[in-house]
């Protein structure tokens, strides 16, 4: 299982939950926007807190996409 | 050489606070960021934050937490100041730490689906109109109670799916449960029991008899797979009747009073639509709704910012300064809706940020602009010095705007 989560900058309202929910998945830029940097995410627990994350935004800014294959 | 001030120049919590704290945030900024003092309920040693940077630090690391009964010293428990103690509220979203907390944020926020949100526009739009036309009859009114307050709470009645002869019960208990008189405080336990009892009441009807509002949508969501309890679900909706309505209220209330003081900004909100968005960021930069976050409490001993927090340690971080930190904003005490700067904290920060932010903004966006597009000549009918503010330590809102349309009313 592999997984990549994008951040839709113009939904993005820079409020922080992606990054205090995962700092090691999301950061918070300079100018208050995610900016998340993780690509190919293949560790199960990380790619389930990836999809709560997802799941939590308060802008549905965060799509994760996950493919079976590796 | 100018004297070292070492006190603030409004004391905390007090009329002058409240009335203006901004001189007293400018003070705790610059000789106190991390301040200790004795919070009036039950005197327990409190540190209030006020730097932009330690607030969002505040609400994004784990070490704050926000399960005061678990992680809260004893001081602080005994004082009574764990948040819905004794009540399901005890378990609601906003007082729970992860994993409880991702989960009932998740089911929460599934819930606000696009589709959702797109049919609450037309919902807000229809409330706002009939209520103009109700101010437009009166002539003279006020922004509180015959506009912020109706517009809010009818929206959130709708939306969670009152039925109408239980709303204007509904609003009575909200106005228990936040009161603009310091002298009704002890009538907040009541408010917030009938809020449950409301809640609970609506649960039990939506389950019997699904619609298409949003605590149907919870007792749905709550049924698919990742279940929640009954106690779980009420205290859900309770938190949505509790977080959703004064604050908006609060908020167009604060926002038509900063509009009303620079009529020029004003203007170019409505010549220039466009600026709409922006415009309801920057108001909920200069003045949102909430004071201060809800308490968080150390988990550990901490530093922040230079100053070692015990653990168990209450913390208050106030947004309010936060957004006027001159480290993040040019010029912060000056209303610019055309802004475009570091992200406010208006609606917090990091795991417990606003979840009904979308249907906050939708409000705002609507009902401050058509407020100024009906009355275009709106003035103020109280000298600008009695405009004044309740007492609260938490919630930022005006007592009464009392204003004119300008218009005549026909007999
Ligand atoms: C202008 C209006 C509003 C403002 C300024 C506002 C502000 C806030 C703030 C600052 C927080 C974070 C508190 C903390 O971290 O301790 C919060 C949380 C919350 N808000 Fe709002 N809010 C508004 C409107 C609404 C509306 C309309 C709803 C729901 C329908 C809502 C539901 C919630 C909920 C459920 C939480 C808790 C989220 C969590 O703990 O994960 N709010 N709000
Ligand atoms: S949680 Fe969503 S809105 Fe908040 S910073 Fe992350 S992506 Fe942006």
């Amino acid at each position: 299982m592999r997984a990549t989560a994008r951040v839709d900058r113009s939904l993005c309202q820079g409020a922080g939950l992606c990054e205090a929910m995962g700092p090691e998945l999301f950061r918070i830029d300079e100018e208050g926007y995610s900016e998340n940097s993780q690509r190919n995410i293949t560790n199960e627990e990380k790619v389930l807190l990836l999809q709560d994350i997802a799941d939590c935004c308060p802008t549905g800014a965060i799509s994760v996409t996950v493919s079976e294959q590796d | 050489m100018t004297p070292i001030e070492h006190f603030p120049p409004a004391e905390l919590f007090t009329k002058d606070y409240y009335q203006n704290p901004y001189p007293t945030f400018e003070w705790l900024r610059t000789n106190s960021p991390v301040h200790e003092f004795d919070f009036p309920v039950g005197n327990v040693r409190t540190w209030m934050v006020t730097r932009y940077d330690d607030v969002r630090t505040v609400l994004a690391d784990p070490r704050f937490s926000s399960e005061g009964g678990t992680w809260g010293n004893a001081e602080f428990r005994e004082a009574g100041l764990v948040s819905g103690s004794g009540s399901v509220l005890e378990r609601a979203i906003t007082v729970v730490d992860p994993p409880a907390h991702t989960r009932l944020r998740r089911l929460a926020m599934s819930t606000f689906t696009t589709r959702r949100i797109a049919h609450w526009r037309d919902t807000v739009q229809r409330i706002v109109e009939n209520t103009l036309d109700d101010c437009a009859r009166r002539g003279s009114f006020d922004v509180m109670d015959d506009y912020a307050g109706v517009v809010s709470s009818d929206v959130l009645g709708e939306i969670l799916g009152f039925r109408i002869e239980r709303h204007r019960e509904l609003v009575e208990a909200i106005g228990q449960a936040f009161p603009s008189d310091p002298g009704l405080m002890d009538q907040v336990p009541e408010g917030f029991r009938r809020i449950c009892e409301y809640a609970e009441e609506l649960v039990a009807d939506k389950r019997r008899e699904p619609g298409d509002d949003l605590t149907s949508a919870l007792v749905h969501a709550s049924e698919d797979g990742d279940r929640l309890d009954h106690e779980e679900l009420v205290a859900m909706v309770a938190a949505m009747i509790m977080a959703g309505s004064d604050t908006v209220r609060a908020f167009v209330g604060n926002a038509v009073l900063a509009l009303l003081d620079h009529p020029e900004q004003c203007g170019l909100m409505l010549s220039s639509p466009e600026y709409t968005s922006s415009a309801v960021e920057e108001l909920l930069r200069y003045e949102g709704a909430l004071s201060t976050a809800l308490f968080r409490v150390t988990t550990e001993e901490l530093e922040l910012a230079g100053t070692v927090l015990p653990a168990g340690a209450p913390v208050i971080a106030v947004l309010l300064s936060a957004n006027r930190d001159p480290d993040r904003f040019t010029a912060p005490d000056r209303l610019d809706i055309t802004r475009n700067e570091s992200r406010h904290v208006g609606f917090g920060h990091g795991l417990h940020n606003c979840l009904g932010a979308a249907l906050a903004r939708l409000e705002g966006e609507i009902a401050i602009p058509a407020l100024f597009r009906r009355f275009p000549d709106l003035a103020r009918d109280i000298p600008r010095e009695e405009v004044g503010y309740i007492e609260n330590w938490a919630m930022r809102r005006l007592v009464r705007l009392p204003v004119s349309t300008g218009i005549p009313v026909r007999p």
